[in-house]
């Protein structure tokens, strides 16, 4: 058995920030990094399977990222993950959720995993594509928003619940291999431990280019991307209203809007 | 060893890591010659500079070095960082930009001086901020009134340095909200007292019933008060004596007698009166109660509401005839009540030593009287909320610590790094923790130990 698990490194705003001198994204130094939520379930997803399986089977995880997307990578192998692929050069840098697919996409080709999870979404782009943009291209079954998943390695197909507006959830059966994409919590995911982050200094993590992996540079980067961010900026505040006055003015004013939302 | 040789290793091992949380722990410790090599560690990035000029642990020492910095980012977090100390604040507040000066205005610490500079009459925002600035002196706060919005003065109401005359004109312009404020008010003025008294608006009598300057006489007045959020806060009121409670047991509101079950200075005759209330957070509230009596607290520990039998369980005087029982009550929540009692017997504690539940393994865990084998075997748990209980036991056995430092959890390193149970092997060991949190904590609590063991050495 053998799971691929992308992950990807997001960034957590500070209070104040400032926008990069080219306007497309936040400056970094106003940022600290971090595994985006969705991943850490999809990662524990992945661990679960293996240890229901007896402990049999490969775990590997997968980020296309600059170097400090390691530092997510050993995170995973400290969990118990048994290997990492960072996929990075110059030429990656600017590739949308399109391009990203399309490398992540020659990674499953070249993995030949049983089963690919990622998260719904990145919580600071948002986009929740990757996952089914990667299904799309590898021609693969494919699930979105998975709350539940019964899955036996070897199996040719899985049963999972999705998880719906209004607290609804559809049970599905999906063929297999597939490529799933796991909600929050789906699971509890585990920390590490000590030894595990000992141990995952010695577990394999390669760097790989995206010609290593057979693409050209016209399919990564700006120039493979569908889309491309014009500018990232801070909007005119929205109606949100801030409530003011003296503590029980505040308390009167709350429960003014309590009683109107609750339609009383 | 010697305990220079202690401050010196440790920070000679800080330097050789390479890590900002741990040179910033010891910065404050470390020697003259030593603190630039942490300072170099500290600031080897604008994103560690960033986030440190806005945590409330960074050291002063490291604090003044940020504000020496000319950076509008550093200086606006400075500027709201709680922890920044007055003389840094009014540094500043030289050659400051709007929006820092407008953070200074509403800072805590910022000194009464430099507020007394602040240019507010064409900046609202920071008008606002001055004005709701509990620091502002009086002098200030007259002038932020003159021509002050109606939000303007609902800051300057609470303020306890207004006066009775600040206080008087507030309460001629105001609403009844800024009227509530001043019936509240230390300094309210007595005719205002009087006015609040009859005022039409419970608001206003309420606040008035929970000022703890009022006279008795008034509480006793408005314990008669025709609403029952008055007569509940008059009740609260720690200005009330018991022996004035005795007609309140009988109040036809629940609020009112939940508010005096709160009180901890009950007779014992107000407390069996209200034993028998219908609203089970009376009772809840009377079985804590020190005046208690041994039948009150057996009464109560047969009450249907499991949140009123764990009430007697945690009453410090309850009697071991009464903990008995309930140490094996069918809720897992009234037992481990019983459990958390340091003066359990061991009898007692012995029967709850074997119990699963998880709440009740966290309460076995933090009694002193528990088994080391027992204590052991929590600081191997499967749930990492149960292992952590152990972290502060006064008899956590070194074993179970020596455990917990490899725990997974992170928050549990955290807690054992900062904890005086945690060893000082425990200590070395988290210096190389992968959490932030517990490499700074680890280091500042070695430091500290490393200084205390050369004030003995010293001294002996």
């Amino acid at each position: 058995m053998k799971i691929l698990v992308a992950i990807k490194q997001v960034a957590n705003l500070d209070d104040e920030f400032e926008i990069r001198e080219d306007g497309k994204d936040v400056d970094p130094d106003f940022c600290d990094f971090e595994i985006n939520e969705w991943d850490d379930y999809s990662l524990e997803t992945a661990l679960q399977i293996r240890e229901n399986n007896g402990d049999e089977g490969e775990i590997v995880v997968v980020t296309v990222g600059p170097e400090d997307a390691e530092d997510e990578l050993r995170k995973c192998l400290g969990k118990g993950a048994d290997r990492a692929i960072r996929v990075w050069d110059d030429a990656i840098e600017g590739s949308d959720q399109v391009a990203i697919a399309r490398i992540l996409t020659k990674v499953v080709e070249k993995e030949s995993p049983d089963m690919v999870f990622m998260g719904v979404q990145a919580a600071d782009n948002a986009y929740a594509q990757t996952g089914i943009a990667v299904a799309q291209q590898l021609g693969w079954p494919h699930a979105a928003v998975i709350s539940s998943l019964d899955y036996t390695p070897g199996a040719s197909s899985a049963t999972a619940r999705r998880e719906l507006e209004g607290g609804i959830e559809e049970e599905i059966t999906v063929n297999c291999p597939a490529v799933l994409t796991i909600q929050l919590g789906i699971n509890e995911p585990r920390y590490a431990s000590l030894r595990g982050i000992k141990q995952a200094a010695g577990k394999p993590l390669d760097e790989i280019s995206h010609s290593d992996l057979g693409l050209s540079d016209d399919e990564v980067g700006e120039a493979g991307s569908v889309s491309r961010v014009r500018k990232v900026f801070v909007p005119e505040k929205g109606q949100a209203e801030l409530i003011e006055g003296t503590p029980a003015e505040q308390a009167a004013r709350l429960a003014e809007i309590l009683k109107e939302l609750s339609g009383a | 060893m010697s305990e220079s040789r202690g401050l010196t290793s440790l920070t000679e091992f800080a330097i050789q890591q390479g890590d900002p949380y741990l040179a910033l722990a010891l910065h404050p410790f470390a020697d003259e010659g030593f603190r630039s090599e942490l300072e170099s560690i500290i600031f080897a990035r604008k994103r560690l500079k960033l986030t440190f000029a806005a945590a409330p642990y960074t050291p002063k020492t490291v604090l003044e070095l940020l504000v020496a910095e000319d950076d509008e980012q550093l200086r606006l977090r400075l500027s709201r960082n709680p922890a920044v100390a007055p003389p840094l604040l009014a540094r500043l507040f030289e050659e400051a930009s709007a929006t820092v000066i407008k953070n200074l205005a509403g800072h805590r610490n910022t000194p009464v001086e430099i507020l007394g500079r602040i240019d507010w009459q064409e900046n609202e925002a920071i008008r606002a901020a001055l004005c709701s600035n509990s620091n502002a002196p009086l002098t200030l706060l007259r002038q932020l009134m003159v021509g002050g919005t109606s939000a303007e003065k609902k800051g300057i109401v609470t303020n306890p340095n207004a006066d009775h005359a600040l206080l008087s004109e507030l309460w001629n312009g105001g609403d009844k909200f800024i009227q509530g404020e001043v019936a509240a008010h230390r300094a309210c003025p007595a005719e205002l007292r009087e006015a609040a008294l009859q005022h039409p608006e419970v608001l206003v009598r309420r606040k008035l019933a929970a000022n703890e300057s009022l006279a008795t006489a008034c509480l006793l007045l408005l314990m008669k008060d025709e609403d029952a959020l008055v007569r509940a806060a008059a009740i609260g009121n720690v200005v009330l004596e018991d022996d004035q409670l005795s007609d309140v047991d009988d109040d036809p509101s629940i609020r009112v007698r939940r508010s005096e079950a709160k009180r901890d200075d009950l007779s014992a005759q107000v407390v069996a009166a209200l034993a028998d209330d219908e609203d089970h957070w009376v009772r809840r509230w009377v079985a804590r109660q020190p005046a208690a009596s041994d039948a009150v607290m057996q009464h109560l520990s047969q009450d249907e509401v499991m949140e009123v039998r764990r009430a007697v369980g945690r009453n410090p005087s309850c009697p071991d005839s009464i903990l008995e029982p309930l140490a094996k009550d069918e809720d897992s929540w009234v037992r481990a009540g019983v459990a958390l009692r340091e003066d359990l017997p061991r009898n007692i504690l012995v029967g709850l030593e074997t119990d699963e539940d998880i709440d009740v393994k966290s309460a076995v865990g933090r009694n002193p009287g528990t088994d080391e084998a027992v204590l052991l075997a929590i600081a191997a748990h499967d749930n990492r909320d149960v292992r952590r209980s152990v972290i502060v036991n006064p008899h956590v056995p070194d074993a179970a610590l020596i455990m917990l430092q490899n725990d997974p959890y992170p928050l549990n390193r955290a807690i054992l790094s900062g904890h005086p149970n945690c060893l000082t092997e425990n200590l070395w060991f988290l210096l190389k923790d992968p959490e932030p949190q517990v490499r700074y904590t680890a280091g500042k609590a070695l430091a500290v130990r490393c200084l205390g063991t050369a004030l003995c050495l010293e001294e002996s």
